[in-house]
């Protein structure tokens, strides 16, 4: 259950956020979650839930995108692969990029900035 | 229309990109440990597995293993309770801190960071960080260690590389423990190096048995392989 480790960065950078813009509240948040990031949607979401509380974040809705995993190779294949079989699905290759779809992304916050600012 | 008594303050919606990672905190720590280590030319290695896959035994097989001062090697035991693994390896004569999370399923680069200045540095030059127990949690969470290391081990069963590849994927070095085991249960070797291969082309694939000490020297030569190219990159 280490989702409580994860959901407490993302109320950092959130906060962090949150104070730069001056805003009061955050109404939304939007986050991706690679497959392969080792995070598991529902217990972030419910980790999420508890951890909220007091913050300034306490009301907003959380979207979760789920990110498959996504390579580029250089026979010029962008795109997912099969199952978890690191390789080009073009070419077979292993020496390949992995672009997205391991890691986990705060990509979109809703601020509400009060109009004094 | 009634004009409110007290005015409300209107606020505007601002949408703002951030596209931040939520491992990128934890990874800013562990990148300022690594440079802390390469400062001291410490090389470390993050030992990742199941419990009772046989981190700790590969731990003391490595230390009767090597060729060098006891005194330049180092441990840090994550556990979530008590010192019995620190105190095995304190019992091998290498100097070892217990890192003890309470609740917490896996190492962060904070608590290495911190665990680590109570080890002897300056005489240390391989430092092994042996992880919670664990084949999902630990697997994100950089510690500032140079190489991983994944522990399987045969009465676990075949099929755990490919159910757990996020783990697989941060391997450098997958290790088959207690191989000596193999007649005792229906573990297709091959099938598992090829799943393994598939999930990461790049990971290294061998195999220990403590009792025999087959592997442990090969498992050394790759290490101090490691630390050399290291140090030699940092000149």
């Amino acid at each position: 259950m280490h989702e409580f480790s994860v959901v407490s960065a993302l109320m950092s950078l959130v906060s962090e956020d949150a104070i730069k813009h001056n805003a009061d509240k955050v109404s939304r948040i939007t986050v991706s979650i690679g497959v392969m990031s080792g995070i598991e949607p529902s217990l972030f979401m419910e980790a999420y839930q508890s951890c909220k509380k007091g913050t300034v974040a306490e009301e907003a809705t959380l979207d979760i995108i789920h990110q498959e995993v996504e390579i580029s190779c250089s026979c010029g294949y962008c795109g997912e692969i099969v199952g978890v079989s690191f390789l080009c699905p073009q070419c077979q290759a292993v020496d390949i990029d992995v672009i997205a779809g391991e890691d986990m992304i705060l990509q979109q916050l809703e601020l509400d900035v009060p109009e004094s600012n | 229309m009634n004009q409110p008594t007290t005015p409300v303050e209107n606020s505007n919606t601002k949408t703002v990109e951030d596209m931040r990672s939520l491992f990128k905190k934890n990874d800013q720590v562990a990148d300022q440990t690594r440079i802390k280590l390469n400062e001291r030319k410490i090389f470390g290695i993050n030992l990742m597995g199941s419990p009772g896959s046989g981190k700790t035994t590969l731990l003391e097989g490595l230390i009767d293993q090597y060729q060098g001062q006891l005194s330049e090697l180092g441990v840090l035991e994550g556990d979530l309770a008590t010192e019995r693994d620190a105190d095995r390896i304190r019992n091998k004569g290498v100097s070892a801190q217990q890192i003890s999370t309470g609740s917490v399923c896996h190492l962060s680069a904070a608590m290495v960071s911190e665990s680590m200045e109570q080890l002897p540095l300056d005489d240390i030059k391989v430092l092994f960080v042996e992880n919670v127990g664990n084949l999902v949690c630990p697997s994100k969470f950089a510690l500032g260690t140079h190489k991983n290391i994944v522990a399987v081990s045969i009465p676990e069963g075949d099929d755990k590389p490919v159910k757990y590849p996020v783990m697989i994927r941060m391997a450098d070095v997958v290790i088959f423990t207690k191989v000596d085991l193999l007649p005792h249960f229906d573990f297709d070797l091959e099938r598992s190096t090829r799943e393994i291969k598939e999930i990461n082309p790049n990971a290294l694939i061998l195999q220990t048995d403590i009792k025999t000490k087959h592997g442990f020297a090969e498992l050394w030569k790759e290490i101090l392989g490691w630390a050399q190219k290291n140090d030699a990159e940092l000149l």
